[in-house]
């Protein structure tokens, strides 16, 4: 039993810590994308893009390389959490851009026309007309975060405790041979994630928040 | 007083070719309508005041204050040139109470203050009842007092409002000018109207300017506008007069009399100055000079333009005709038999009441 709820408590820290850091740069990303006034804002959306279409073992191998050498992050939960951190913010940033963009302009208009600076915008008119939504995202990206699987292989499979995240455990039953050990594992991750769906749909109904 | 001279051009929103806007405006305190229809300029006229949009060239000066020069390359932030606008839609930040919208609009007050003059303005516009209403609960009229109130809590030198919504019913417009014309008064504000309503010029404004395609067509007082149309365009764009193509038959300068011919009929009419025999011009008249009338046969009276009716269209208090010659004109009660498409009719026009154009 403790083989299911090491990697399922480690995976859920991992992924809350991750969404934890991913939301705030995933919907920064996006506002500015939204009503960023740079030239080539193009440009930010290709690279919130990138990490979506680049293969995963790419990621991670180039994240070995940064956290590789003398310093002791790789093979920890803290490069577990910056990999679904990496993994998240593209999906977080793609979501809330579509929050963003369904946002009547004129509000951001009218601010900008009353002198509010554009922090002033963001904390002020867009975040909370976004609030629900950007909820819901916050849950979707718990559930991405909890099911990262390509880069946390490479840079941490195992950390030193011999712990794992839940689809890395999953991934090694399998490994070990078809004997059905993989089975609880899977059903815990897709009940998780049904579950986080549903939280979310929910949320963005209006029915678990105000 | 405010002096804007600018030049500019955008995308247009309706039309393919862009939008090149080239105006003067001066303005004093007291309400000035800028009149003209959908996609003339009126928008990013005042973009370009409150500093959203950079023009090419030009001078934006208010109170002998410089908001933009593009030669000397001044161009002030938007949130401290001290203009208000109250855009078109009522659009208060829907997840604030209306205490809090005016708030926001004054968070770059001194704390204190910014509670003193919320609180102020809450009391002179009587919406103290319901200060503490988000949006969603206050009614539309509510809704636009408290963004003219909002526009004003930094005490702006120019108020511009960005038209009144076109479903609004009269006599809620006439208590949204009353407010404004007390607005410009007490604040000695110079408040700027767009509006694609001639009535709202009429109702509300002290002087106006017809903006045509990013040009001023015409300025001076709503009335001196409407009596004296200074192009056919602005003749056209009011709509209240008739438009009548002639040509000069003959020209007396000796009696200071001419003769038009008119639909392949002559009537007679006023001396031209600075036209010959031959030149062709539009005549501009008053419907309320003409003398519009039925006729019997084929003959129309000496001087009157006989017409053939088009269609009749009967509203609450008139009749309108329409005329196959292309003339439109409202009379308060007509005979039945009268109404028919193919009805002759005659139109007397007095030379005095005539306009050249």
């Amino acid at each position: 039993m403790e083989d299911l709820w090491l990697p399922l408590w480690t995976s859920l820290r991992v992924a809350v810590l991750a969404t934890l850091f991913a939301l705030p740069v995933g919907v920064s990303l996006a506002w500015l994308a939204v009503h960023g006034r740079f030239r080539r804002v193009e440009w930010l959306d290709m690279a919130i893009l990138l990490p979506l279409l680049v293969p995963a073992p790419v990621l991670g191998h180039y994240l070995v390389l940064c956290l590789g050498g003398e310093r002791p992050l790789p093979f920890t939960e803290a490069a577990a959490t910056l990999a679904a951190t990496i993994y998240t913010i593209p999906l977080t940033a793609l979501l809330a851009n579509r929050v963003f963009r369904k946002i009547d302009p004129i509000y951001a208009r009218l601010a900008v026309l009353l002198g509010a600076s554009p922090w002033q915008i963001f904390r002020q008119v867009s975040l909370p007309l976004a609030g629900r939504a950007l909820a819901a995202i916050g849950v979707l990206s718990i559930a991405r975060s909890f099911a990262e699987f390509g880069i946390t292989l490479l840079v941490a499979r195992k950390f030193p405790s011999g712990a794992s995240t839940l689809p890395v455990a999953l991934y090694e039953a399998l490994a070990e041979g078809p004997d059905g050990a993989a089975l609880p594992f899977a059903v815990i991750l897709m009940g998780i994630t049904l579950a986080l769906l549903g939280a979310a749909h929910y949320i963005r109904a209006g029915r678990l928040l105000p | 007083m405010i002096d804007v001279r600018v030049e500019t051009t955008m995308d247009s929103a309706v039309r393919a070719q862009r939008l090149h806007l080239e105006v003067h405006l001066r303005a004093s305190t007291g309400i000035t309508a800028i009149y003209g229809p959908h996609d003339s300029g009126k928008t990013l006229l005042f973009e370009c005041i409150a500093g959203l949009h950079r023009p090419d060239r030009g001078r934006i000066l208010v109170r002998d204050r410089i908001l933009f020069d593009a030669d000397s390359g001044v161009s002030l932030a938007v949130g401290t040139r001290q203009v208000g606008i109250v855009l078109e839609r009522n659009c208060l930040l829907p997840h604030l109470t209306l205490r809090e919208n005016l708030a926001f609009a004054a968070s770059r007050m001194p704390a204190r203050e910014a509670t003193q003059r919320v609180s102020e303005i809450l009391d002179r516009f009587s919406l103290g009842d319901v200060a503490d209403r988000v949006p969603r609960f206050l009614d539309p009229a509510e809704h636009r007092v408290g963004m003219i109130a909002q526009a004003l809590i930094r005490r702006p030198d120019v108020l511009m409002v960005d038209a009144v919504p076109e479903e609004w019913e009269p006599s809620l417009r006439l208590q949204l000018f009353s407010l404004l014309r007390e607005v410009a008064t007490r604040d000695n504000v110079t408040i700027l109207l767009a509006t694609r309503r001639l009535d709202d010029c009429f109702e509300a404004a002290d002087s106006m300017v017809i903006l045509r395609d990013g040009k001023v067509a015409q300025d001076g007082t709503p009335s001196e506008v409407a009596t004296k149309p200074a192009s056919v365009a602005v003749a056209e764009m009011l709509g209240t007069d008739l438009l009548i193509p002639a040509e000069i038959a003959f020209l007396d300068p000796q009696n200071k009399l001419s003769r038009l011919k008119v639909f392949g009929t002559e009537i007679p009419g006023p001396y031209f100055a600075g036209h010959f025999k031959g030149s062709k011009l539009m005549l501009c008249v008053a419907p309320s000079r003409v003398d519009c009338s039925p006729r019997n046969g084929n003959i129309a009276f000496p001087g009157h333009l006989p017409l053939v009716l088009r269609r009749a269209v009967v509203h609450a208090h008139d009749v309108r005709l329409y005329f196959e010659e292309g003339l439109v004109v409202d009379l308060p009660e007509v005979p039945p038999q009268s109404m028919q498409a193919g009805s002759r009719w005659q139109m007397g026009i007095p030379p005095s009441a005539m306009r050249a154009l």
